[in-house]
């Protein structure tokens, strides 16, 4: 009789024990989806619709957003890393074809991410392959002018439409791609953001990182550029660099689904 | 525990429960005289919860002094403007809030009573290329309420001269309740996502209530004050709402007539949200507040009590600003059980 007591005490205590730890044992993989929406401002960017006010006096109507994301690695509040396996991680975001703007890495580790980097444009160590080495990212960044030739390189940022401004008052073309000048200078640089909030990856659960990408920072960033005096920048040593700069902070989280 | 009372079975038990109470609390205390004193007061006491207001109370009717049993339906109906999606041109959903609601109250002993309130909710979404709605029962609310007495000072000239000099009730009245508020509404995760998490018919968690109310009542004219606090728990999607507070204030005016008293109301009322958590972690653009104007008119008499309001948002900044309250209107029918 009194064993049975200690009996049930026992199964009490091991279901209190039970229910207070909520330890989770991840040894799993799971998906995860990046999605990059673009914006200008506050307002989901529209292509070839209305004029938004750029620096000073100019109005630009935008018809091309495209932009190359690569080397995605994700990273825990404890510091653990995942690099996605770096073959796989180059993507092209284009506005204009929705399925870009959402991209799904497989296979990763459950874990709860806090943190996720990301290069804009093509690393020399992969440049530096060759044609060969470059799988058929090539093929595909060709297919959506995302390259001046392979001696010049990838075109890292498209970014073109038209403008118009107080000395300006035709429709006129602009143009802005931006890339590493093969090996002579490199514009690639990496993104890294704190999440909102976790990214739980599991095996049957995929959280959406919601990227908000500004376009509005292309032209007034760090360096702000008046396309009254340069509506075409494509190989520039000097503005390369900048426009890399002001692409690279374009980037903000704007929340985690889990 | 709260998974168990998550669990079907129970829920219909929980809800069967309720109904079965307010038919027995209409036979109670059916030989208590009602209206002994008059006192002008009505109670009108919200319970709006963040779930689609799934837990608003009918009015508390006629003086609080009596110790009447009462069961009342009221409905309500309340619009909102919400962004689907994160950009200031992202376009908006319309979305229209109708809940129904069955409630009564039941004395205890002269200074407690409990009250009970089951919602049911019909929830409506309209995107701009497709619809969503949800309706089931929400949350089912029970809480205790005590009665504080006061009276007014006795005349001591009058108590000179006499020796029994009653005390005479003061004009003042206040109540202080206790409650809970049962996870009888369906909470889906996926509804989670989108921008208003109010559109859910119930938190998925029990939660706690405290409640204070007051209210002073003159010959005229009357003022009654509510002030409520929501402790919310983590449901079983380790999703927790943000506590919240509420506050309303009404002032009315009594137009009285020989079988019935009309009471035009005018007054204010708000909700403070917390954040809310999810996997312990707070998600940003979930708190908010806002400030509402009230104005409706009530008709009692012996028997029942039907009263209509609208309230229309006076401020607000809710969710990120991406959730606008648009007007909500409300009517309710109580019946006296006493009689």
């Amino acid at each position: 009789m009194k064993i049975s007591k200690y009996i049930a005490a026992f199964l009490f205590v091991a279901t209190l024990a039970a229910c207070s730890s909520s330890e989770e044992v991840l040894t799993g993989e799971g998906n995860v989806t990046l999605e990059f929406d673009n914006a200008y401002n506050n307002s989901d960017l529209l292509l070839e619709t209305a004029p938004y006010s750029a620096n000073n006096t100019e109005k630009i109507k935008i018809n091309k957003v495209k932009y190359i994301v690569s080397n995605i690695r994700l990273e825990t509040a404890t510091g653990s890393v995942f690099t996605y396996p770096k073959n796989e991680s180059y993507f092209i975001i284009d506005e204009s074809v929705e399925a870009s703007q959402f991209i799904t890495l497989k296979n990763v580790p459950e874990d709860d991410y806090t943190k996720v980097t990301f290069g804009i444009g093509v690393d020399q160590e992969k440049y530096l392959e060759g044609a060969t080495g470059q799988g058929d990212f090539l093929a595909k960044a060709q297919e959506a002018g995302m390259m001046w030739s392979w001696q010049a390189g990838y075109k890292f940022m498209v970014f073109e439409g038209t403008y118009t401004s107080e000395s300006t008052t035709t429709e006129t073309a602009f143009a802005f791609h931006m890339g590493s000048h093969g090996t002579a200078v490199d514009n690639y640089k990496e993104v890294s953001l704190d999440l909102t909030n976790s990214a739980r990856i599991r095996t049957d659960l995929t959280p959406v990182i919601h990227i908000v990408s500004d376009v509005s920072n292309i032209l007034d960033g760090t360096t702000k550029f008046l396309l009254d005096d340069a509506a075409q920048i494509h190989v520039d040593g000097v503005k390369s660099p900048q426009i890399a700069t002001n692409v690279s902070g374009m980037f903000v989280i704007d929340h985690v689904h889990n | 525990m709260i998974n168990v009372l998550q669990n079907f079975k129970i829920k219909k038990t929980i809800a069967l429960l309720v109904f079965v109470w307010i038919t027995l609390a209409s036979f109670a205390n059916t030989n208590k005289e009602i209206c002994t004193y008059h006192n002008n007061h009505t109670f009108e006491y919200y319970f709006c919860d963040l779930c689609g207001c799934s837990t608003s109370s009918g009015s508390f009717g006629l003086g609080t002094l009596n110790n009447a049993s009462f069961v009342g339906v009221r409905y309500i109906f309340q619009k909102f403007e919400s962004k689907d999606g994160v950009f200031n041109n992202s376009p908006t959903s319309t979305e229209n809030f109708h809940t129904y609601q069955l409630w009564g109250r039941l004395p205890i002993s002269e200074n407690l009573y409990v009250s009970a309130i089951l919602p049911y909710q019909d929830l409506n979404r309209e995107y701009t290329d497709r619809n969503e709605n949800i309706n089931g029962f929400g949350d089912v609310t029970i809480m205790s309420w005590y009665k504080f007495k006061f009276y007014k000072k006795v005349d001591e000239e009058k108590s000179k001269l006499y020796t029994n000099v009653t005390r005479e009730p003061s004009r003042h009245s206040l109540e202080i309740g206790l409650g809970a508020k049962l996870p009888t509404g369906k909470f889906e995760q996926v509804l989670t996502d989108r921008v208003n998490p109010g559109f859910q018919l119930g938190t998925g968690s029990l939660d706690g209530i405290l409640g204070l109310a007051h209210s002073y009542g003159a010959d005229k004219f009357g003022v009654n004050t509510s002030l409520t606090y929501y402790f919310k728990n983590e449901n079983k999607n380790e999703y927790k709402f943000g506590n919240q507070f509420s506050y309303a204030s009404n002032f009315f005016y009594a137009i009285s007539k020989e079988k019935y008293m009309l009471l035009p109301f005018v007054g204010f009322s708000g909700n403070i949200y917390n954040k809310i958590k999810q996997y312990d972690e707070e998600i940003a653009k979930t708190d908010g507040n806002v400030f509402n104007g009230t104005l409706g008119a009530e008709i009692t008499t012996k028997d029942f009590i039907f009263g209509a309001n609208y309230t229309l948002p006076i401020s607000h900044n809710l969710f990120g600003g991406n959730v606008t309250p648009k007007q909500a209107v409300s009517i309710y029918l109580n019946f006296n059980l006493n009689n």
